[in-house]
């Protein structure tokens, strides 16, 4: 890709479920979770502030958050400021512009923050909070959130490719195994058995409780870095690779064929392109779940298997064990650790390419190292990448989440020393 | 016309259905047209492209020159599900209710909408439906889907 070589150096969450907590206070525990993580950043350094936030002046009654956030979390940007707002991409949206920030030399290093709170003391305003998110004045008035609109997603899949309620349980039924490994993650001490997920009540046709994400409160935070910084703040950056991003539709009477969403395969393909790979190269990604039938329709999307077969894929990734760590790639950004040429080529990649085999393509094929995850309201928590990562059952092993600096690393300068 | 809902006035920011008078909207022909029972949209007089929702310029060529026109009062059912709970204010009480994505017969629009007249275990994929426009009690009218079969 053009422009300077930016990268992710650390991150941080808070737990996420119903919380007893404000919007503002979360954008203060993710700030100090943050400082935590990355203890070579300094306050002042940050320069910019990207904050994801979907529906704060409904579910908080508070608009203006980047400055609210920026007040919260420490921070005087003085490069960039900004809100981004795309519903459940609004934090993917939050990395991506400072991702073009800091490539374009607007900004050196930049925070991108998501804050969410959605638990409402009533849950009807909460509905109608999501029924928002549609064309309001003209789907809002029939009823249309979420759940039915994904509901007919659904529909549609199973009439036009056999898709089956088992299959959209093997989703869930490995994100909620995924997310019991994750101690920030919302059902993180409840186990979700296909059967059990089979027996719970029908929400939305055909979708019941277990395909719907539940409504939560969390915040996560991540720090970018020009390619001249990263190094400051860590040995083994993430190098944000790629990138793409499409609008389809709002209004629910352009939603097409519903079954196959052509828009994030055109994402997909110019985000694999500007990373220079190809699907099958990735050993990892993370997939947006919001319910269960997206997950299975964003692997035929992202050509991970073939239009129509992701509910047998789904099947074949549920029976599939955690088998790498490194993120690399998701439906907005193409994360790699080294751009092509770049002298900062981590050691941990450095060989993990030759490693490195396609994913299942079929989900009889038993494909050895692809691990879809759940979506970052469960599978995020401090982290930071370090070398040889990949080679460990990352996300069973604590450790791993906290920060380490490696011996004979560039020295970074630890807050507040100057 | 019936009218069933919303039985109390809520406050703008929690109310789904349009301002819809022409203080309001410039779009208020398409309420008073509903009002008379004919569901419309508006037509691109330059390009002939038909819009849904109605618009005050043609998304293809920006012309501001539109038509209003009728829309089909049949169509079939594309997809449908049913709220079963955790509906939007004001339409808790009509849980269960049934919503879908209808091809309006003869016309290139797929419109949603709610759809009534039978339970949500009823309905098919490709079962018929017919448009109905219906009042609110404060004067205001919206359209609707009902099963025909």
């Amino acid at each position: 890709m053009s422009g300077r070589a930016v990268a992710l150096v650390g991150g941080a969450t808070t737990p996420f479920g119903v919380r007893p907590t404000t919007w503002a206070e979360m954008a203060q525990e993710v700030g100090a979770a943050l400082f935590r993580a990355v203890p070579e950043l300094r306050t002042d350094e940050v320069d910019s502030l990207f904050v994801g936030a979907a529906e704060p002046e409904r579910f908080a009654f508070q608009s203006h958050v980047a400055p609210l956030a920026a007040e919260q979390m420490g921070l005087r940007p003085h490069r960039v400021i900004q809100r981004t707002e795309l519903a459940c991409a609004s934090g993917q949206s939050a990395i991506r512009s400072a991702y073009a920030a800091i490539a374009s030399g607007l900004s050196d290093v930049a925070v991108a923050v998501g804050v969410e709170k959605m638990n409402l003391p009533s849950m009807a305003e909460a509905n109608t909070s999501m029924g928002c998110v549609m064309d309001r004045p003209w789907d809002g008035p029939h009823g249309a959130t979420a759940p039915p609109f994904f509901a007919m997603v659904a529909q549609r899949h199973m009439l036009e490719y056999g898709t089956t309620e088992e299959q959209l349980a093997a989703v869930s039924e490995k994100n909620h195994r995924f997310a019991n490994s994750n101690p920030h993650s919302q059902f993180y001490s409840k186990k979700f058995s296909k059967e059990k997920l089979l027996a719970l009540p029908l929400v939305a046709p055909p979708l019941r409780l277990g395909d719907c994400s539940s409504m939560t409160d969390g915040a996560a935070a991540v720090v970018l870095a020009s390619e001249e910084l990263v190094s400051r703040y860590t040995d083994a950056p993430a190098w944000i690779r790629g990138t793409g991003q499409y609008s389809d539709f709002h209004n629910l009477a352009h939603a097409g064929s519903l079954s196959q969403w052509p828009g994030l395969s055109v994402a997909a393909r110019e985000a694999l392109g500007r990373a220079r790979i190809s699907v099958g190269d990735l050993d990892v990604a993370e997939i947006h779940d919001c319910f269960t039938i997206s997950e299975i329709v964003e692997y035929e999307a992202l050509g991970l298997c073939g239009p129509g077969e992701g509910g047998p894929f789904a099947a074949g990734m549920s029976a599939a064990t955690w088998s790498s760590t490194l993120a690399a790639a998701c439906s907005v950004a193409a994360i790699h650790s080294a751009r092509p040429g770049s002298p900062r080529r981590s050691r941990s990649t450095a060989s993990s390419r030759s490693r490195s085999r396609p994913p299942a393509r079929h989900p009889t094929r038993s494909g050895p190292s692809c691990t879809i995850s759940r979506a970052a309201r469960t599978s995020t928590r401090s982290w930071s990448i370090r070398p040889g990562a990949r080679r460990e059952r990352g996300h069973q092993d604590p450790a791993h989440v906290r920060h380490r600096r490696v011996p004979g690393a560039p020295p970074g300068r630890g807050r507040g020393t100057g | 016309m019936p009218s069933d809902r919303p039985k109390e006035k809520r406050p703008f920011l929690l109310d789904f259905f349009p301002l819809e008078g022409p203080e309001q909207t410039r779009l208020s022909r398409f309420f008073d047209r509903l009002r008379e029972g004919r569901l419309s949209t508006t037509r691109c007089s330059k390009d002939g492209e038909l819009h849904w929702p109605p618009r005050t310029a043609c998304p293809r060529c920006h012309s501001e020159e539109l038509d209003w026109v009728d829309l089909p009062e049949t169509g079939t059912i594309y997809a449908f599900s049913a709220v079963l709970g955790g509906a939007p204010l004001g339409l808790e009480g009509d849980v269960p209710f049934s919503v879908g994505l209808v091809d309006l017969d003869g016309a290139s629009l797929r419109l949603f909408g709610r759809i009534d007249g039978r339970p949500w275990t009823d309905l098919k994929v490709g079962g018929r439906v017919g448009v109905e426009p219906y009042a609110l009690e404060d004067g205001r009218v919206f359209y609707r889907f009902r099963a025909l079969e």
